[in-house]
């Protein structure tokens, strides 16, 4: 269990008044960060707002691998101070995410990390990569049969004979 | 053998009979047991699985891709031309295939109402009712173009009219059941209904005639839809114009046809068109403004000298002949920055006269300073045809920048009769992108340099086999090569930096251009490109010069 601490209020040298925030990963590597950078978190903003409510600044415990955590921190700062409409908490829903092609170079990993970034961008509340996470497991499956499907994401068909031909079920296919 | 013998056997066969039978249910049981146990382990298997540890709102978002990318098949149709391309059944689900992966797909499927808003029509009275279901209260796409469903839908669609977001229907829409657009509909935002069938920009060549002229019921939806933005209609004869609905609305399309020969109006088009020039009037938050083969050509439908003005029109697409096109850009006040097309017919029966005073009055919104020009002009085989936009990129050469908001100026002529004429009348000061392709004019070198020479922000040409396409880019390409221009004289083109050429015959004057690059041979043409390679290729130029989002939004 990695240890709570406290966080100086220090600025990076020479990025003006971005400050600092300390974020541990579930395999406990403390791993330091611009809050700029991972403003684009509304679960990293709503805990910086509670530290300023209580004057004080604590590391920020996360369930997920520093491996994966890395990987979000990539995609937050290629995309500091963009500004992304699914990220936009005033904006209206945009429905669908566009395609990014910086993205889809940036998920082009295999399926179980893939997996982990979007658990861990939902976890972040990080609406455009989620999208984008969502978009390329899609993709990944787009077109395939069902037992492909199961192949590439490793479940099994679990449905009894009846389940697979009941009436509802060919309601649903 | 006894009588009593044989009541024996019978009872004896009877007996057996029993055992069987209830010896076969007991392994059928057994059977199913096991079944149902399997299933319990494969479920508890898929629970390790990666892919189902994902919560079923972030599945749902990955359904949700699929859904819009493998739509459901709309009608039974669909399933009969797959059948004749020998597609497995499975292959015409669409993203509903999901929801045979596993039970917790299924499951995560069946939760989400918004993955079941398209509702098809076309299948089956039984699939209707069952999407449905699954859509509960979710606002629904119901789309009943090119679908002629084969059961009573008319009344389904009008219990579940009052959740319908978006609602298409065409020709085979029953007109005794013109009642179920009384109806309110309080959540509807687009309402499209195409009565006749056939191409946009030939309407010519596909007509049906309607056996009786059809009105719209007024007022439409009762007036009671708040939420409708869009209304798309083709083919109708009367539009309740003033039905409050249309005083709302951000788009109108008006899809008409062409008149006959002779003049007189050809029986699918809007009859009344003189209605049109009033209605417009009435469209104050109109943003988005199609019409085509639906303008009246008389100045007295526009109802004297009192414009027209539509503040928030920001795209503007006219298809007509010319003296109804420019009554139209007569009477409309728009604003500069609004994105026009406009595309006249038969330009090629005008003769020199009408074609300049034409030009300069069409022409005429483009010439403002904030508005980037864009125009492109082909003739094809059956109708010339003159199109014009400003604010946007429309082309065979640039499909994939039809989405994406302005443009720098461009400009493409296509087997332009009259080309000398529309370089005098166009506002090329500011083209940046030129192409050309199919032209009949044999022009020299210093033809070329005169028609073009107002062009001094040119940075891009592509030129697809013209006739004159070898004295066009030595025209060109004799500035690109000479690195330190004559001080007297100065450079042309100061800013150009490619030329792309494609041509089927390969010209020997091209080939001896300076830093010229063999291309690759692509589906048996020739490619060749010029290029002065201190800068990319246009098309690529275009796209990374392409205003992001936010910088659409400030303009606009």
């Amino acid at each position: 269990m990695p240890t709570i601490v406290s966080v100086d209020d220090s600025t990076v040298p020479g990025e003006g008044s971005s400050r600092l925030l300390l974020l541990v990963s579930s395999d406990n590597k403390h791993i330091v960060v611009e809050e700029d950078i991972m403003s684009r978190s509304r679960f990293i903003s709503k805990q910086v707002e509670g530290f300023e409510a209580t004057s004080q600044r604590h590391a920020i415990l996360l369930p997920f691998s520093s491996f994966v955590l890395n990987k979000v921190i990539e995609y937050c700062s290629h995309y500091r101070g963009y500004y992304l409409l699914e990220d936009d908490p005033d904006a209206a829903p945009p429905g669908r995410s566009p395609v990014r092609e910086w993205d889809q170079e940036f998920l082009d990993v295999d399926r179980n990390m893939l997996l982990r970034i979007i658990k861990a961008a939902h976890y972040l509340e990080i609406k455009s990569l989620v999208g984008s996470c969502a978009r390329a497991i899609a993709d990944m499956i787009r077109g395939k049969t069902t037992e492909e499907m199961r192949e590439i994401l490793g479940v099994e068909n679990d449905f009894t004979p009846e389940e697979e031909h009941s009436p509802s079920s060919k309601c649903t296919g | 053998m006894s009588t009593t013998s044989q009541l024996g056997n019978i009872l004896d066969s009877a007996l057996k009979d029993g055992i069987v039978s209830q010896s076969r249910n007991e392994l059928l049981h057994e059977l199913s047991s096991l079944h149902a146990l399997k299933s319990v382990i494969e479920s508890r298997i898929n629970a390790l699985a990666p892919v189902s540890r994902l919560l079923p709102e972030i599945l749902a978002h990955i359904f949700s891709f699929l859904e819009e990318q493998l739509p459901i098949p709309t009608s039974s149709s669909r399933y009969e031309w797959d059948d004749r391309i020998q597609r497995t059944i499975e292959q015409n689900l669409g993203w509903i295939k999901v929801t045979h992966v596993c039970r917790y797909w299924r499951q995560v499927a069946l939760a989400h109402p918004r993955l079941w808003r398209n509702v098809s029509f076309g299948i089956s009275e039984q699939w209707t009712k069952e999407l449905l279901n699954r859509s509960g209260a979710c606002p629904i796409t119901v789309d009943l173009s090119n679908t002629v469903p084969q059961y009573a839908w008319v009344p389904l669609l009008a219990e579940h009219l009052s959740h319908t977001q978006v609602l298409r229907l065409d020709k085979h829409f029953p007109l005794t059941e013109l009642a179920l657009l009384s109806l309110p509909a309080p959540v509807l935002e687009e309402f499209l209904w195409l009565y006749s069938s056939g191409l946009f920009y030939s309407p010519s060549m596909f007509h049906i005639s309607k056996p009786t002229t059809v009105t719209l019921p007024s007022p439409l939806f009762s007036d009671c839809a708040p939420r409708l933005r869009s209304i798309i209609l083709r083919g109708w004869d009367n539009i309740p114009w003033a039905s409050e609905q249309f005083a709302r609305l951000t788009r109108l399309e008006i899809h008409g046809s062409e008149d006959n020969p002779d003049g007189s109006r050809r029986l699918d088009g809007p009859l009344p068109r003189e209605d049109i020039a009033t209605a417009l009037r009435s469209l104050r938050n109109v943003e988005t403004l199609i019409l085509h083969w639906s303008l009246p050509s008389d100045q007295r439908a526009f109802g004297g000298l009192r414009p027209i003005k539509l503040p928030r029109l920001t795209h503007l697409s006219v298809v007509d002949k010319c003296p109804s096109v420019i009554l139209l850009l007569q009477n409309l006040v728009i604003r500069a920055v609004a994105s026009t097309d406009i595309t006249i017919s038969a330009y090629s029966e005008m003769d020199d006269d009408d074609c300049r005073s034409m030009a300069s009055l069409l022409f005429a919104p483009l010439r403002h300073p904030l508005t980037l020009r864009t125009v492109e002009y082909s003739t094809g085989t059956e109708d010339s045809i003159l199109k014009a936009w400003a604010f946007s990129v429309v082309g065979a050469d640039s499909a994939d920048f039809l989405a994406n908001g302005p443009h720098p100026p461009y400009l493409s002529l296509r087997c332009p009769l009259r080309a000398n004429l529309l370089f005098v009348a166009l506002p090329l000061d500011g083209v940046r992108v030129f192409s050309i392709g199919h032209t009949e004019e044999t022009w020299t070198a210093q033809d070329w340099r005169t028609r073009l020479g107002r062009c001094r922000e040119l940075e891009h040409v592509l030129v697809v086999s013209p006739r004159s396409a070898a004295t066009l880019v030595r025209a060109l390409s004799a500035r690109l090569a000479r690195r330190a221009p004559r001080p007297d004289r100065g450079v042309m083109f100061p800013k150009l930096r490619s030329i792309e050429y494609a041509s089927r015959n390969r010209d020997p004057a091209v080939i001896s251009v300076d830093k010229m690059h063999m291309a690759r041979e692509e589906r048996g043409l020739n490619r060749v490109e010029v290029v002065d390679l201190s800068g990319p290729k246009p098309w690529s130029w275009i796209e990374r010069h392409k205003p992001t989002r936010e910088e659409r939004r400030s303009t606009s």
